[in-house]
């Protein structure tokens, strides 16, 4: 299926009749897009569907304040990464934890979660990114999972190209350590 | 060109991670995209509606909430008191229980009771035994009967003699005492109180004369014949 352009998309938008059709496009196009990426950052499906469907409210309500300064799908996952951020430290507050560890309470969600096929490897390679500080994974699944450019993420997250560059660096050999221990199984 | 030799610029520092095969370990429920959209689109328009009616349009009365806030506290209260442990700080004689049970059959049953194969005595005060009260009948006999009735008449007789003197004494009193009030009344007084009447007789006849001037000094004598 042809995907609509979001220039298309804007333009029905801003008109009162085609404004639900508008949207509609717009939800069918980005939804997997987003869904993923909270699903990535929250771990647990309920939580994420929670989250994409308050993303989507917030991109209806404000669509129509949207200016082109930046591409839409990059502002949509601004909004959706906000909400994760909030909902992280939510949760963290919630459970009377440090603000920069939710990666144990992630990491059983992982373990218990019924909506999870992949294999000891794969399983480990989660485990890996829960341990990274929250911006660090951020950054990672942008980069490595959605294969976002560093621009983009740099517009998305309000961070330079350096500074991202030097965290996913940070992130990778992390990563690659915890991956080569051999004394961490699932 | 620049952006794939940056992109690939970790796979030489990470060459485990950059050998695994790129997957998406997660999974959703069956269906779940079809069906998001859908869902998205009645959260937005709840959503809408939620900003479009944002006063609910219930009211609670006056001071409400602080008359709940108390009546919470209140029940709070009670749930405590409930959870004290229930002793009223009334206790029994050893036994009690026993020997009243024993007590009541023996009172209705007869039977005694067995606990721990020997029997509960039950207490003197509950003793089965009942004392017959004696039955005296009062005119049994024809002699107390008479005297009875007889007695009965003197005692009326001798009531109503008694009551007959009382009456005549006290009339004696007052004849008396009328005759004591006459002596005690002062002679001048009496004199006065007769010519007192006399006055009124006076002045009664005074009145007549006064009548018969009147009369006829304004009537003739004509008048007077005509007129009887």
């Amino acid at each position: 299926m042809k995907q609509v352009e979001d220039d298309e998309i804007l333009a029905k938008f801003s008109v009162e009749s085609t404004r639900n059709e508008a949207f509609n496009l717009l939800v069918t196009k980005y939804q997997e897009k987003i869904y993923w990426h909270i699903r990535r950052l929250v771990v647990d499906h309920d939580d994420a569907d929670d989250l994409v469907q308050e993303v989507f409210i917030k991109v209806w309500k404000n669509l129509s304040k949207f200016r082109s300064d930046s591409k839409l799908y990059t502002w949509i996952y601004r909004i959706a990464t906000n909400d994760c951020i909030t909902f992280l430290n939510k949760k963290k507050q919630r459970n009377n934890i440090p603000l920069d560890d939710v990666s144990d309470e992630l990491s059983e969600s992982l373990i218990a979660s019924s909506y999870f096929n992949g294999d000891k490897i794969q399983m480990k390679l989660q485990q890996a990114l829960l341990i990274l500080p929250e911006k660090q994974r951020l950054i990672f699944n942008m980069k490595y999972y959605d294969e976002l450019k560093y621009e983009e993420i740099s517009e998305i997250l309000g961070t330079s190209v350096g500074a991202l560059k030097a965290s996913f660096h940070i992130a990778v050999k992390k990563i690659e350590v915890f991956m080569l221990n051999e004394d961490i199984t699932f | 060109m620049k952006h794939d030799v940056e992109d690939n610029e970790w796979k030489l520092e990470a060459p485990y991670l950059a050998s695994l095969k790129k997957e998406n370990p997660f999974n959703v429920p069956e269906q779940y995209f079809n069906t998001l959209p859908e869902m998205i689109h009645n959260v937005v328009y709840v959503n809408q509606l939620k900003e479009a009616t944002p006063v609910s349009g219930f009211i609670v009365p006056d001071q409400y909430f602080e008359v709940l806030q108390s009546c919470i506290l209140a029940e709070n209260q009670g749930d405590s008191l409930q959870n004290l442990p229930k002793f009223e700080g009334f206790h029994t004689p050893d036994l009690y229980f026993q020997k009243l049970q024993a007590s009541i059959l023996a009172k209705t049953t007869g039977a005694d009771l067995f606990v721990n194969d020997s029997p509960v005595k039950a207490t003197e005060s509950d003793s089965p035994i009942k004392h017959q009260s004696k039955l005296i009948r009062l005119w049994h006999n024809d002699l107390i009967k008479y005297a009875s009735a007889a007695c009965f008449i003197l005692v009326t007789a001798f009531g109503l003699y008694l009551n007959q003197q009382n009456f005549n004494t006290e009339n004696k009193a007052a004849d008396m005492a009328n005759e004591q009030i006459l002596y005690d009344i002062n002679e001048q007084d009496i004199i006065d109180h007769i010519e007192g009447d006399n006055v009124d007789v006076q002045s009664d006849n005074t009145a007549k004369a006064d009548l018969e001037a009147y009369i006829l000094n304004n009537y003739s004598q004509s008048d007077l014949s005509s007129a009887l």
